[in-house]
């Protein structure tokens, strides 16, 4: 019901935020990545902060980019 | 209240359906990801296949570089932008396409052994390989969606096979995100 | 409809066509990389994989998605087979209800294979000496015995689970009709692969089949049994995914997860289960079939692999698989208890967490199948414990059985006469488990036949009893008829003795120090008799399962017409008329109270009305005999 009471401005806010989102997201995973290739070719052995990386990558991915909480309902105000 | 019948069709409810048993089919699919990369370090803890370093980050940066267009594409149908979709989605498709392109077109003809060889080749054949087949179906799915997205079958309303895309594409992403520090970065290379 | 048309024949004649097609495809590639023309395994494997996709071609589930890729919206699948009769059965069908009958068809059949299987090699075993069978075509014997078997069990849970859980939820069919059809229909080309084993050199390595033995023994039947297991787990994973979805999103108005049957709560555990867990068999699966195939080494000690990795990954799934042939049989014993005992289920929420527990822990037990492989020593105390904890849960089961039936007004009737026998088999495989889970005593009879005793009990127990005992009790509801009940009593007892005879001499024999999977024993073990024995009692249940199919085939053709609800069960599965196919519920029913209150006055489960058990009446109905 709020969908429909939204104005066409509101609309076109979130939709640019959504995109700003997924600009900031892209970028940290950048330079995380950009972090794990160094760690990777100075340390061989230095496994921990690798996968703490990657987690936090996945984190990331998962909530940001595959929207993990339109599972648990309320997917309306995400705009789906 | 609605009846039964009316709350169990309609788009939104079947989307909701078919979203949970995506994600369950993920989680199942990510047990045998998650087998590869246990079975990676059972068998080899400290040591890592010598691979082209330059090669491997720019694989990985490449399917990033998708995943972010991926949502672009899944954002913009999700506001009925679908001029943006179209673009985005067809950047995705070639994108996902050079990374295949660099792992088996690159990084297996030039690394220095072969499938057969001993237990860390085959565990680093079975591991790409297997997200290759991943990514590979993954362009498929884009390919449908982008076809039908063309014939303007996807709305703002009606576009769950874009998000199922979607969903599937960040998960082969996610799953690299695992593997690349896995098979380049961890252990002495051998 | 021609017999050709039946999606069961034309997949068949697709898979051969399809076979082919990959075969020649395999050569072609091989000759354009410059290998040999010709090796047989490769190409066999190749060709197999092609089979199978044909025949999913063949018979016509897939069309759907095509379409949805093309862009074609397609209605909701018809509710009615094309087929009529019992055609039905062999054609594609997109009804929880038909497949949930091919499921259990599939099953009987291919359990009554396996069963052939042990009747042939148990002849051989009862006497000392090796009469008619060669060492490896009793070894392809025994691991067909196993692996067909636990085929045919996956499917008779999915039977179960399909044929049930929708209608115990008050859907009309599941969330995904079409998947749930190509998980079942995946199956047939799987057991085409297994059964094929036979001619194609044998499966010597036990049903297991531990590397290096499979990997290195030369015989194409490895990889079809390791294809074929595979396709089964695909089904198995599908299936499961599919009944997840369904129990959380199509429930019932009202049904919240507390009023739920209980075997929707063990089916929704067992799942879990299916869906994550398999996969790592099929990982395992297929590095054996990798190593086979391309000459990898996962498994090869002299380049760099390890054997343990088969063992921890394959019993990673293949422990918590015995959960997911138990559970939902234990979830029937608790489903029926309460209706021939006219009681509420004592402490249902402890029952329905317990499926649960069961689940969770099974994920942590896996390495107490490997005490004896050479494993890290320190190990093994914790996955003792882990294993030992097991019983807890279980325990709550059996408290909560007891409870039920305590004071209860009992009718016995077939079902509840396997329900009880399979409670004190589960007891006698249950209580025979905390010995190979302790190192001390598991060191001495690990691989012995009292590990065989062990877990043909909890088999019986916990699957094969509450199947025949829901086949029984669901007979009505599928076919509109009644089962004869002379009949049905006369297989238990078979089934019960023969089987008490057979687990209990296995055990022995296994104590006295024979291992299992030999052909031939020394007399001077002194295990003659009791080989004999367990040969015997095993041809007896398989004549009770014999006279358990012969029952079910010919009632369902000449049984007495049903009443409705017969059983005076509170489930809303009774309350529309049988049998049913196509839609469940014309229309839609609230759930307004618990599900297993029998006996207080005035309670109702659903809104489709109840029944209302006055004391003086509140046994079960002797139904007439129909024979």
């Amino acid at each position: 019901m709020d969908e429909n009471k939204k104005t066409e401005e509101q609309n076109n806010g979130d939709y640019k935020d959504q995109k700003n989102i997924g600009i900031a997201v892209f970028l940290l995973l950048v330079a995380l990545t950009i972090g794990e290739f160094f760690i990777g070719s100075i340390a061989a052995d230095w496994n921990w902060p690798l996968w703490g990386i990657a987690i936090f990558k996945a984190v990331l991915i998962i909530y940001y980019f595959m929207h993990v909480t339109r599972l648990f309902g309320s997917s309306k105000e995400e705009g789906s | 209240m609605t009846t039964q019948v009316e709350a169990h069709s309609g788009y939104k409810y079947k989307s909701d359906s078919n979203r949970l048993g995506l994600w369950l089919f993920i989680i199942s699919d990510a047990f045998v990801f998650g087998g590869l990369l246990v079975s990676r370090f059972y068998l080899f803890a400290g040591e890592r296949p010598e691979l082209n370093q330059w090669l491997g980050v720019i694989v990985t940066f490449v399917l990033l570089t998708s995943s972010f267009f991926m949502y672009r594409a899944d954002t913009d149908i999700s506001y009925g932008n679908v001029k943006g979709f179209t673009r985005n989605i067809l950047v995705t498709l070639i994108l996902g396409i050079l990374f295949l392109i660099g792992v088996v077109g690159l990084e297996w003809p030039t690394a220095p052994f072969s499938a057969g060889e001993n237990a860390m080749s085959s565990i680093f054949f079975t591991m790409t390989g297997m997200h290759a087949l991943h990514v590979l179906s993954g362009v498929i799915f884009l390919y449908i969606v982008y076809r039908n997205g063309k014939k303007g079958l996807y709305s703002k309303e009606r576009h769950f096979p874009v998000e199922a895309a979607a969903i599937y594409w960040h998960f082969v992403d996610v799953v690299w995100v695992f593997f690349y520090p896995a098979l380049y970065l961890m252990g002495n290379p051998v | 409809m021609r017999f050709y048309k039946l999606s069961l024949f034309r997949g068949l004649g697709f898979m051969l066509v399809g076979t082919f097609i990959g075969v020649v495809i395999t050569i072609l590639i091989r000759l354009l990389i410059g290998l040999p023309a010709w090796n047989a395994e490769p190409i066999l494997v190749v060709g197999a994989l092609f089979g199978a996709i044909a025949f999913m071609f063949g018979t016509r589930v897939m069309d759907d998605w095509f379409k949805w890729a093309r862009g074609i919206d397609t209605p909701e699948p018809a509710e009615d087979s094309e087929a009529e009769g019992w055609k039905r059965f062999i054609h594609v069908s997109f009804d929880h209800k038909v497949i949930g009958i091919q499921y259990g068809l599939t099953s009987i059949l291919i359990l009554s294979v396996a069963g052939l299987f042990a009747m042939i090699f148990r002849t051989e075993l009862a006497q000392p000496g090796l009469q008619f069978l060669t060492p490896d075509g009793f070894n392809t014997l025994i691991s067909l015995h196993g692996i067909v078997n636990i085929g045919g069990i996956l499917l008779g849970v999915a039977a179960m689970a399909n044929y049930l859980v929708p209608l115990m939820i008050g859907a009309n069919d599941m969330a995904f009709p079409r998947l749930n059809a190509f998980a079942y229909w995946i199956n047939i080309p799987a057991i085409v692969m297994l059964l094929s084993t036979i001619l194609l050199g044998g499966v010597d390595a036990g049903w297991t089949g531990y590397p290096p033995l499979s990997e290195n023994l030369a015989k194409i039947g490895f990889s079809m049994f390791f294809l074929g297991v595979y396709l089964i787990g695909l089904s198995s994973i599908l299936g499961g995914l599919n009944l997840i979805t369904t129990i959380i999103r199509m429930r019932a108005p009202g049904m919240s997860y507390f009023r739920m049957p209980i075997f929707v709560w063990s089916t929704l555990a067992t799942m879990i289960i299916s869906l994550t867990a398999t996969q790592l068999i099929g990982l395992s699966f297929q590095m054996v079939l990798f190593d086979r195939v391309f000459g990898m080494d996962f498994f090869n000690p002299n380049q760099g692999g390890n054997v343990l990795l088969f063992q921890n990954l394959f019993w990673f799934y293949s422990h918590p698989a015995v959960y997911v042939f138990v559970l939902p049989g234990l979830g029937i014993i608790s489903e029926l208890l309460p209706v021939f005992s006219r009681k509420p289920l004592f402490g249902y929420r402890w029952v329905a967490l317990s499926s649960m527990a069961i689940a969770l822990v099974g994920f942590f037990v896996w390495a107490h199948h490997m005490f004896t492989s050479g494993m890290a020593d320190f190990l093994r105390v914790p996955f003792t414990y882990s294993t030992l904890l097991v019983a807890v849960p279980t325990g709550i089961k059996f408290f909560s059985w007891t409870g039920t039936i305590w004071r209860g007004k009992l009718s016995f009737q077939t079902p509840m006469l396997y329900v009880l026998g399979a409670i004190s088999i589960f007891l006698l495989g249950g209580l025979s488990g905390p010995p190979n889970a302790t190192v001390a005593t598991d060191l001495h009879i690990h691989d012995t036949y009292f590990i065989v005793g062990h877990f043909h009990a909890t088999m019986f127990g916990g699957y094969l009893f509450p199947f025949v005992a829901a086949a029984y009790f669901w007979f009505p509801l599928i076919t509109g008829r009644m089962y004869s009940e002379r009949w049905g009593k006369i297989g238990f007892w078979l089934m019960l003795i023969g089987f008490y005879f057979q687990s209990l001499f296995q055990m022995q024999t296994g104590l006295l120090g024979m291992r299992r999977r030999i052909a031939d024993y020394d007399p001077a073990l002194g295990v003659d008799f009791q080989q004999l024995v367990v040969s015997i009692a095993g041809f007896v249940v398989g004549l009770g399962l014999l006279v358990f199919i012969t029952n079910i085939l010919v009632s369902a053709k000449r049984g007495q017409v049903a009443e409705q609800n017969p059983w005076r069960s509170r489930s809303p599965e009774w309350y529309i008329p049988t049998p049913v196919w196509g839609h469940n519920y014309e229309k839609p029913f609230e759930v307004v109270g618990e599900p297993y209150d029998y006996g207080l006055e005035g309670s109702d489960y659903t809104s489709l009305g109840g029944v209302a058990d006055t004391p003086a009446d509140s046994a079960v109905p002797e139904p007439a005999a129909a024979d």
